[in-house]
């Protein structure tokens, strides 16, 4: 069993919760959610969130508006759907029942 | 000197070096490959061409007249290479990796929610992916046919833990529920072992190229040793333990018949009915038992280490008290075999081994 398998893993899940949580603060661009999982050292490369946001997008839970912009191409500027908010909800109880279990274990071991 | 061009990137014009013009193209040409075969790989790859214009964009707004290698080579490493970017890990591997790490995780636990007696079946059930009425069937069915399992039933109940949190509830059942389950812990052993000796061996040839320093490099080694011999003892402990249970079952048999009063052996025809130890029928049986006790105590004990360690439980052994229960047994058997020393019934025995005599003498005549 490789370590950077589990690693990954385990960024996998977290990083879809992120990009949601980022992208349900209104209309953000994808290098917006990119810089904030860059200076939460979540993502390394840029190419690694495209893909997830067109899945997410595809899953129903995201969706993009064309913005004209003065510094190149048009934009794609990202919110949730009514799905995805209720998707994000979620989570964050998944989450918050996750940092509790986790802490339990790794605080009592 | 080098040519530069026009090119339409993302609908925008970019000037651009030729030298560099050939990175970009090889870059979103790799990109393109491993993205064509995936959901909306084309929409992924507008997404990222999009973003590399706006890069360039922003250098030309910052004076650059063109984009040159350099600008293309650190955009390259910002959006990251194809290897960088996890597509074969996010299209392929998610199944495979993920049910395997499912399969690893899974662990042996009786389950307090639904049982009979125990949860023993259950949780046999729930580990090897079927219904708990079919094993508790299987069960049944045995001990009618063998009365075999009774002992590996108690010895179960006793090592396997009981499922009390959540967390042990979902490590019970795992994701992958299938029978294969076993034979998929097993293999995937063998894999992280094979692949930890590959990965141990590159990873010392590495190391003596980076530096002499040896100290990572032995630790490397001594955990993929470790590994190895770990998968080893276990195959060992499996058949250590299931010799062990035949002859605890063996013993079990031959003592429970004598406290009981000698077994029907049907040998070539005629019916041989062993002596009992011991003349008087309650010392009989107290001896008995208490041999019993004493043989089987430190064998399951043995058992149950082993299931332990195969099962990778982590539940302490009260050794204190099987010890105490072993001399408890102990004193009962000296005790009883002091009392009853001119109780053995040496007349009987030696009845039947002349009868045991005739009869072979019988079956030498016949042929």
């Amino acid at each position: 069993m490789k370590i950077e398998n589990t690693q990954s893993q385990m960024r996998k899940g977290v990083l879809e919760y992120c990009i949601l949580t980022l992208a349900s603060s209104g209309e953000v661009y994808a290098s917006d959610i990119i810089a904030h999982l860059k200076e939460a050292k979540l993502i390394v490369v840029e190419g690694t969130l495209y893909p997830l946001l067109t899945r997410l997008k595809n899953a129903g839970l995201l969706k993009y508006e064309w913005k004209e912009s003065d510094q190149g191409p048009p934009r794609k500027y990202y919110s949730l759907t009514d799905e995805g908010t209720n998707f994000t909800t979620k989570l964050a109880e998944t989450w918050s029942e996750l940092t509790t279990s986790v802490s339990q274990i790794t605080e009592n071991k | 000197m080098n040519k530069i061009i026009q090119i339409n990137l993302s609908g925008q014009a970019v000037s651009i070096d030729e030298k560099a013009y050939e990175i970009l193209s090889k870059y979103l040409g790799s990109l393109e490959n491993c993205f064509s075969n995936t959901e909306s790989g084309n929409e992924i790859l507008a997404d990222i061409e999009a973003r590399i214009t706006e890069l360039f964009f922003t250098k030309m707004k910052n004076g650059n007249s063109f984009i040159n290698d350099g600008d293309v080579n650190e955009a390259i490493e910002l959006m990251g290479k194809p290897e960088d970017l996890g597509i074969e890990e996010e299209f392929e591997q998610s199944t495979t990796s993920h049910a395997s790490y499912s399969a690893r995780n899974k662990k042996l636990f009786r389950d307090p929610n639904d049982k009979v007696l125990s949860g023993v079946c259950s949780g046999l059930g729930a580990y090897f992916g079927m219904e708990a009425s079919v094993v508790r069937i299987i069960f049944l069915l045995l001990i009618f046919v063998a009365g075999v399992p009774l002992l590996a039933y108690l010895i179960l109940w006793i090592a396997i833990p009981e499922a009390k949190t959540p967390q042990d509830r979902y490590r019970m059942h795992g994701d992958a529920n299938t029978v294969s389950d076993i034979a998929n812990n097993i293999r995937n052993e063998a894999n992280s072992v094979a692949s930890n000796l590959r990965d141990g061996a590159n990873r010392i040839s590495d190391d003596l190229k980076k530096n002499p320093n040896l100290d990572s490099t032995i630790k490397g080694l001594a955990n993929g040793v470790e590994r190895v011999i770990r998968f080893f003892s276990k195959i060992f402990g499996a058949g250590l333990l299931s010799l062990l249970v035949m002859f605890g079952i063996g013993l079990s048999v031959a003592l429970l018949s004598n406290a009981t009063g000698g077994l029907d052996i049907n040998w070539n025809g005629s019916q041989v009915v062993t002596p009992s130890l011991l003349k008087s029928p309650t010392f009989n049986w107290i001896f008995s038992i208490s041999l019993l006790s004493l043989l089987l105590i430190p064998i399951c004990t043995l058992c149950y280490a082993i299931l332990q360690f195969i099962f990778n439980m982590t539940a302490v052994i009260n050794f204190k008290g099987v010890f105490i229960a072993w001399l408890l047994s102990l004193a009962v058997f000296i005790g009883i075999a002091l009392y009853a020393a001119g109780n053995f019934n040496i007349e009987a025995f030696q009845e039947f081994g002349e009868q045991i005599e005739r009869m072979s003498q019988r079956q030498i005549n016949r042929v």
